[in-house]
């Protein structure tokens, strides 16, 4: 019995051992054949990379180029694409140009219709550089359109980024919809294309989607325009600072500092100074420091001597920031002996230090 | 006695091929799941990430034993990481003056007015201080009450929402937090931890691919294999990022990156809401190649209490599903070795006494010895599968053949450090006795709705 058994297991331990040496020389002589096509494959890139530095520099000979794009079709679009971060401007048409004329663009068109996921995903990724190119964006045509519904939100991502380098409004907005209703990652890579056309969106875009009834989709909006960082014209900011939802009104306070200080907009974060939670008053703080607003300097003052330290900290800068009147009620505080003091002391240096008295 | 000597060996044996089968089950998902991966592709936005104000901060922490050299370069390391919004909390448990002294001038430290919040019972602070240079940095001085106490301490001092445990022992790159992140934003809302790295590279001696061969099974099996059905725990070399919220939920740290992972399953299992903990097989983090017997043997020690200590207290860390998460792990490295060690011991006794006939010490040495080869080859040619697009031919020569001697003589101590490190983590707190119940992470079955 015993032996039997023994014979059963080693004939299937052999059997598999053989199995496994056979699929390792199989996996080595792949590995090894890659690595020796790669040395292979490499070996004309730099001509490749000088030979479009040179067609970029402005040189109209194309033979060469032409020679390389026929016989390393693969090693020349990487070396095309290797220059996206690198050129701008009327290099990038250049270059975008000669993607059209070689049929780069249209092998991209079709592969963009690939059922493969990889070959998809590429093919939208090398549309969206070259999109930037007017001529290019007519051969996408409504591919781009089209992508921007395909079920790989990597796909998404490149169509959309593909049609905001093309500055139209109703695309934008479009593509505006789209990041706030995706994933944090592809509402961040979004956000950074969509940031230079913020104005143009807060025209319609943007207000269309705060005054909608979507919280979650109101509160990624805000999000947008708070990372943009920048000066926004835009109107009704009140309503949502008022909102019920407190993740609205955490973000709206966020936003606050970015936008024109109305009437309503000042008396609701006065509001937030003397009634709100310790995030409210922590963030309406930094907006009235950011706003020198001399109306909250009592409201700060109380923050700096009953809030926490971070408050207090952040109450502290604010009152820093409006000098004369501010920094009066910040050396009435650190005549005192409490914490409150020694905060109020430091932010007054630093506010002087800043000011250069 | 002569016949339950030799049935008991034969039965060992088959034990062992049932394991072994097991095993392979386990590397062969492993491998799909890396395969998967590798196929759909992961775009590099790193230099996005870095600039956005809209990635959420991260706290790394780093709990250092003392102040020696290799401390102080740990924290600096986790200072020069690339991103954003990084804050190193540096927790010292109960520093002498000398050492604190050294992290003074270190740090440029002066007193802070943080309030370090109390969600977690530690010890108490004695003070907290940041750096007069421009770095984001937070030094935690405290009352001793050991490496779990440091963790809550770092976790209540943290201020980020996400928190990154980068392991000292290990090599990780620059950009390591920008690249773990970026699967924790494709779905922010159900990733609650994520566990990342590869395993480390074979060095030019036989035990630094004895090292590797380990590193790499464990990688497969632990990391990949477990992925599989949302059980990632976190394996040697691996980094972690995790949701403070979801560390607080759970109680806090009881034990290392594998109890708190073992937790935050339970936790989430027992909670009923879908969650994710994503295995990033990338190579952001990788742990040392072993160089000498020594070298391994300590890895492998500090690797194995951690398993024995999570197993001995799963069911208070996890409830019901601490078996559920933790039974491949236990299959492999605890039950393996001791079977194989009790049928080397009744077979060579039974030899000797003429108990047990050499077919049956063959078909143990075959159970154990040649599944043990098969087992390590299989996972050099699994990987090798499942990432086509690696150009090292020679590292999977040097593996492949590896297997072979780290199967006779090495596999047999190896198994005697792991019977020894299973049980060797000191004695196990009695929640009742030695804590008050305030300090016990709460009970898994009242966790509904959390994590």
């Amino acid at each position: 019995m015993i032996r039997i058994e023994l014979s059963v297991a080693g004939c299937l331990l052999g059997l598999y051992t053989l199995f496994l040496v056979a699929m390792f020389f199989a996996v080595r002589s792949r590995a090894s054949g890659r690595r020796q096509r790669g040395i292979g494959t490499k070996t004309f890139t730099p001509q490749i990379r000088n030979a479009l530095a040179d067609y970029l520099a402005g040189s109209n000979d194309e033979t060469k180029i032409r020679g390389f794009a026929r016989q390393y079709r693969v090693e020349f679009v990487d070396s095309l694409l290797e220059f996206r971060g690198t050129v701008g401007g009327s290099a990038r048409d250049r270059l975008c140009d000669l993607a059209l004329e070689l049929a780069l663009v249209h092998d991209w068109c079709q592969d963009a219709a690939s059922k493969d996921q990889s070959v998809r995903r590429q093919a939208y990724t090398r549309l969206s550089f070259v999109c930037a190119y007017e001529p290019c964006r007519r051969v996408a045509g409504e591919l781009l359109q089209a992508a921007l519904q395909d079920v790989d939100p990597e796909v998404r991502l490149s169509a959309a980024r593909a049609l905001v380098q093309s500055g139209n409004i109703e695309e934008l907005s479009r593509v505006f919809r789209l990041a706030v209703s995706q994933s944090l990652l592809i509402r961040i890579l979004l956000a950074e294309d969509l940031r230079r056309h913020a104005t143009d969106l807060c025209r319609r875009a943007i207000p269309e989607v705060l005054m909608g009834d979507n919280p979650r989709e109101v509160v990624a909006a805000l999000q947008i325009l708070v990372a943009w960082e920048r000066a926004l014209p835009l109107d009704g900011l009140h309503k949502l600072l008022d909102s019920d939802n407190r993740e609205i009104r955490l973000e709206a306070l966020r936003l606050a500092k970015l936008v024109a200080l109305t009437p309503e907009n000042r008396s609701l974060l006065l509001r937030f100074l003397r009634e709100g939670d310790e995030e409210e008053n922590t963030l309406a703080a930094l907006t009235a420091g950011r706003l020198r607003l001399q109306e909250a300097l009592p409201a700060l003052a109380r923050c700096l001597r009953t809030g926490t330290s971070e408050l207090a900290g952040i109450a502290a800068s604010a009152l820093a920031e409006m000098p004369p009147k501010g920094w009066q009620t910040l050396q009435q505080i650190a005549a005192g002996e409490d914490s409150a003091a020694i905060i109020a002391a430091a932010a007054l240096d630093r506010g002087r230090r800043k000011a250069g008295v | 006695m002569a016949l339950a000597i030799s049935v008991a060996v034969q039965a060992i044996a088959i034990l062992l091929f049932a394991l072994g089968i097991r095993e392979f089950l386990s590397l062969a998902r492993g491998c799909f799941v890396l395969r998967r991966i590798a196929r759909a592709g992961r775009q590099n936005y790193t230099a996005v990430l870095l600039k956005s104000p809209m990635v959420p901060p991260v706290s790394t922490i780093a709990i250092p034993p003392d102040a020696s050299p290799e401390s102080v370069q740990f924290a600096r390391r986790l200072l020069e990481l690339h991103y954003g919004k990084n804050e190193v909390v540096i927790v010292l448990d109960g520093p002498s003056g000398a050492e604190m002294a050294v992290w003074n001038e270190e740090f440029h430290l002066c007193p802070s007015a943080r309030v370090i919040g109390k969600k977690l019972p530690t010890a108490p602070v004695r003070g907290v201080y940041e750096s007069k240079d421009p770095i984001r940095v937070v030094v935690i001085n405290k009352e001793q009450g050991g490496p779990v106490d440091a963790w809550n301490a770092a976790v209540n001092a943290c201020t980020s929402p996400v928190i990154g445990l980068l392991d000292p022992a290990s090599d990780f790159q620059p950009e390591i937090l920008l690249r773990l992140i970026q699967p924790m934003l494709e779905a922010a809302d159900e990733t609650i931890a994520v566990c990342g790295g590869v395993p480390s590279l074979p060095g030019p001696g036989l035990i630094s691919r004895i090292g590797a061969l380990e590193s790499l099974r464990a990688w497969m099996t632990r990391g990949a294999a477990l992925s599989e059905r949302n059980r990632t725990l976190p394996f040697p070399g691996s980094a972690v990022l995790v949701k403070r919220n979801s560390v607080i939920q759970a109680g806090g740290f009881t034990g290392g990156p594998l109890e708190l992972f073992l937790r935050l399953h339970g936790l989430a299992m027992a909670a009923g809401k879908p969650y994710r903990i994503l295995f990033v097989p990338e190579a952001v983090s990788q742990s040392r190649t072993s160089a000498t017997l020594a070298e391994l043997r300590r890895q492998f020690g500090r690797d194995q209490r951690e398993i024995g200590r999570a197993f001995f207290r799963r069911v208070a860390i996890a409830g019901p599903f601490g078996w559920r998460v933790l039974r491949s792990l236990f299959y492999e490295r605890a039950l393996r070795p001791w079977l194989e060690t009790l049928g080397y011991l009744l077979a060579i006794a039974g030899l000797v006494l003429g108990w047990v006939d050499v077919p049956a010490a063959l078909l143990l040495l075959l159970a154990a010895v040649g599944m043990g080869i098969v087992l390590s080859m299989a996972a050099v040619v699994l990987r090798e599968l499942a990432e086509p697009n690696s150009p090292d031919d020679r590292r999977v020569t040097a593996l492949f053949f590896a297997a072979i001697p780290e199967n006779l003589g090495y596999r047999q101590l190896r198994n005697l450090w792991l019977i020894a490190g299973f049980r060797s983590f000191g004695p196990i707190e009695k929640p009742n006795r030695r804590k008050t119940k305030e300090d016990r992470p709460p009970a898994v079955s009242a966790a509904s709705g959390s994590v």
